[in-house]
């Protein structure tokens, strides 16, 4: 059989990087929005990491777990931007309760978003108010599903201090939560979804 | 263990970090201790909805967007013209008959009512490959070979690009042509494949649906 495969004739190197970046491309864009928390930031930070490996095609043509290693660049790139804008004068706000009480003020309570809001989505909310480092652990290890060498590979931090970190912040995510929404909570507890 | 014990070790339980001999003493205090148990239910729970947390999709242009702004920045890509492949090559002495040409997907693919047209079932947003097989009685040493695809089609590597064509050899027998495409947008569209060799035109229309709109009489190839 004659094979005409077009990979044959695609030998350029963007048909090369577009072909190895491709599929990852769908995962990148979840992890990136569990990070950032919105469609707009996430696919900002997945175009930069496109424009960022763009040259490095050689190298990633070499990558075992290229999904992986793509995810971890994503979260550094992730970090540096945190960085960036905490040095910028719109500052985020790190103290969860001043955040809680500003969000608390000019939100619905839960009588007005029990029927629209699902508990999954007042997670999601608790989660974004979490510190970026109670935050971003969370997801490592809660979301990602990344044990704690990985998380300890993708971070640098040490294994003690990670696993101290995780423990915090799951009580911190609770204790916003049952502030929020106690009934979410209560919901958990029971194994039921509202 | 105690239950402070238990509420101190939840997190190497649950991560499955604990001894045996830890484990096996909170699993005692847990089967006997109702809060407790509620509690590793409930926190059990919270872990599986963190998971489940839903991620809305990425904007419809997306992809494509990303690598067409890759290639803006970076443009010095030297491209292949797609009629000076590599493959042009020799003249085809023999002539050619029974050219043949069916699609193989490994999709659904059924047969519609208009005349030559079969219908290619294909899910949105996801990179999948469509082989184009031809059937040729004899050689062809020199073909042109187009492709033209529907509006809501496009070809992985080929960004902005709904016609390609390339000069090639085709084998006696079957030649295949795999053809990376992902479907952007819902709908019909029709993909034209045409083969020009030795002062013939052969056309082969495929329609292209996305997935949720079967054609009738589906048959798997």
């Amino acid at each position: 059989m004659g094979l005409l495969n077009l990979s044959l004739f695609r030998d350029g190197p963007h048909d090369q990087f577009e072909r190895l970046a491709a599929p990852h491309l769908d995962r990148l864009y979840k992890y990136a929005y569990r990070l950032c928390g919105n469609r707009d930031d996430a696919e900002d930070l997945v175009q930069d990491l496109l424009l960022k490996l763009y040259p490095r095609l050689e190298e990633m043509k070499g990558i075992d777990k290229l999904g992986a290693w793509m995810a971890r660049i994503l979260y550094r790139m992730y970090i540096d931007r945190l960085r960036r804008d905490k040095r910028s004068p719109l500052q985020q706000m790190e103290d969860e309760e001043a955040v809680y009480e500003t969000y608390a003020s000019t939100q619905p309570g839960p009588l007005d978003t029990v029927d629209s809001d699902s508990t999954l989505t007042i997670i999601n909310e608790a989660l974004q108010r979490l510190s970026d480092d109670h935050r971003l652990l969370i997801i490592l290890h809660d979301v990602e599903g990344h044990n704690l060498q990985e998380i300890h590979e993708i971070t640098g931090l040490p294994l003690g201090t990670i696993k101290s970190r995780i423990s915090r912040a799951r009580n911190k995510l609770r204790e916003i939560i049952s502030k929020k929404e106690p009934y979410v909570l209560e919901s958990v507890k029971a194994g039921t979804r509202l | 263990m105690n239950c402070t014990d238990i509420e101190q070790h939840m997190d190497g339980f649950l991560d499955q970090e604990l001894s045996a001999l830890q484990t096996q003493a909170f699993e005692q205090h847990v089967s006997r201790c109702n809060a407790c148990a509620d509690r590793i239910s409930a926190e059990r729970h919270l872990r599986s909805m963190l998971q489940d947390l839903p991620v809305p999709p990425s904007s419809p242009d997306f992809k494509k967007r990303v690598f067409a702004r890759v290639r803006e920045e970076y443009p010095k890509e030297t491209r292949h013209h797609p009629y000076a492949m590599p493959f042009a090559t020799g003249f085809a002495s023999v002539a050619i008959f029974g050219l043949s040409l069916w699609i193989y997907s490994g999709m659904q693919s059924t047969t519609d009512h208009k005349e030559y047209a079969q219908v290619v079932t294909v899910a949105m947003n996801q990179t999948q490959s469509l082989r184009l097989v031809f059937e040729a009685e004899t050689a062809i040493e020199q073909a042109e070979l187009t492709v033209d695809l529907p509006d809501n089609v496009r070809l992985v590597g080929y960004s902005g690009q709904n016609r390609l064509a390339w000069q090639t050899r085709l084998e006696k027998g079957q030649n295949v042509l795999e053809l990376p495409v992902e479907v952007t947008g819902e709908g019909r569209g029709e993909l034209l494949t045409q083969l020009s060799y030795h002062n013939r035109v052969k056309t082969y229309q495929f329609v292209v649906d996305t997935q949720g709109q079967p054609g009738k009489d589906t048959k798997n190839f």
